[in-house]
């Protein structure tokens, strides 16, 4: 048969197309088979894994962001710290912490001098939205910044039975 | 903070003011519509009232303050002239800068004069585009 490589004749015409085409996959290699001629004949199916494409073309999950809103405001809090700046503003704040309500998409933000005050600013805006819309914060979801995993506000989040949600480190698409 | 960035560097403030332009970033974008909640406004949607936008304004505008009689002598002008870099929770109520004292207060008595700024973006703009003429190599021309 034309264009068989010699002394592969008992393997899979698919599997040698696929290496042949810099590792194509198989849907494409169908169209190919339409489309072109003499090209080997034989389809590779979805089961057949190929070493160098496990090893070599492995991305990333994809994030599918459309099951987990919240359905009311306060249900989940996204979270994160920014900073330092090099530059210091007139009250010498470098830092800036943001919450940023799932549901409704408003944004609180908070300066901070130092990282380590991320707990009572979050004590703050907590007091603030609970009083305002008579609702309980629920959830955080937050990086792994030491300023999230400290003691002081792992003993709070146990106290005030909110549930904490630590993104996976390196993915921060998942971050809201 | 992109938008913050760009209040910053249309006016050609200092630095040190970043932390009134996040401010403010965070109060205007919660007044403007979101993709996410079909171009619904976040404050909209967190309170359920139909927000009031009439006292925005440009970051960085001039202000006319009125001051407490007690404060001044009696020949002594009774307006004080500051900047306005953000809004505070209470509407009509905003936050000043004076650029002498490097102090930022809350004010509510004001007047404001947003042409000053306005100018100032519109020629700073025509600056950035002299810059890029003189950018191109002269073979070019």
């Amino acid at each position: 048969m034309a264009g068989k490589a010699e002394g592969l004749v008992s393997r899979d015409d698919g599997k040698l197309c696929h290496r042949r085409l810099g590792h194509l996959h198989y849907g494409a290699l169908k169209i190919l088979q339409q489309i072109t001629t003499r090209l080997p004949k034989g389809t590779l199916t979805q089961s057949d894994q190929c070493k160098g494409c496990t090893l070599g073309m492995f991305v990333k999950a994809t994030f599918h962001e459309k099951d987990s809103r919240a359905t009311m405001i306060l249900e989940r809090i996204h979270t994160n710290v920014c900073g330092p700046f090099s530059v210091a503003s007139i009250a010498k704040h470098r830092y800036y912490v943001i919450f940023v309500d799932d549901f409704s998409r408003k944004c609180w933000i908070f300066f901070m001098q130092k990282k380590s005050k991320t707990y009572s600013k979050f004590r703050e805006f907590k007091a603030l939205v609970e009083k305002e819309s008579r609702k309980k914060v629920k959830a955080l979801r937050s990086d792994n910044g030491g300023e999230y995993i400290s003691d002081e506000f792992k003993d709070f989040w146990k106290a005030e039975g909110i549930r904490r949600v630590l993104i996976l480190p390196i993915t921060h698409s998942r971050m809201g | 903070m992109g938008v913050a960035r760009a209040m910053l560097h249309d006016q050609g403030l200092p630095l040190h003011l970043w932390v009134e332009a996040c401010n403010t970033t965070v109060y205007v974008q919660n007044h403007c519509p979101h993709r996410i909640l079909g171009m619904n406004t976040p404050e909209e949607a967190y309170s359920g009232k139909k927000p009031d936008l009439s006292h925005l304004r440009i970051f960085h505008a001039n202000v006319y303050m009125h001051v407490m009689k007690d404060a001044t002598k009696k020949l002594e002008p009774t307006t004080e002239v500051g900047i306005f870099v953000g809004h505070t929770d209470t509407p009509h109520n905003y936050r000043v800068y004076f650029p002498d004292i490097g102090k930022t207060v809350v004010r509510r008595d004001i007047k404001f004069q947003e042409e000053k700024a306005m100018k100032c973006s519109l020629e700073r703009e025509l600056h950035l585009h002299a810059d890029e003429e003189l950018l191109v190599p002269k073979d070019e021309l």
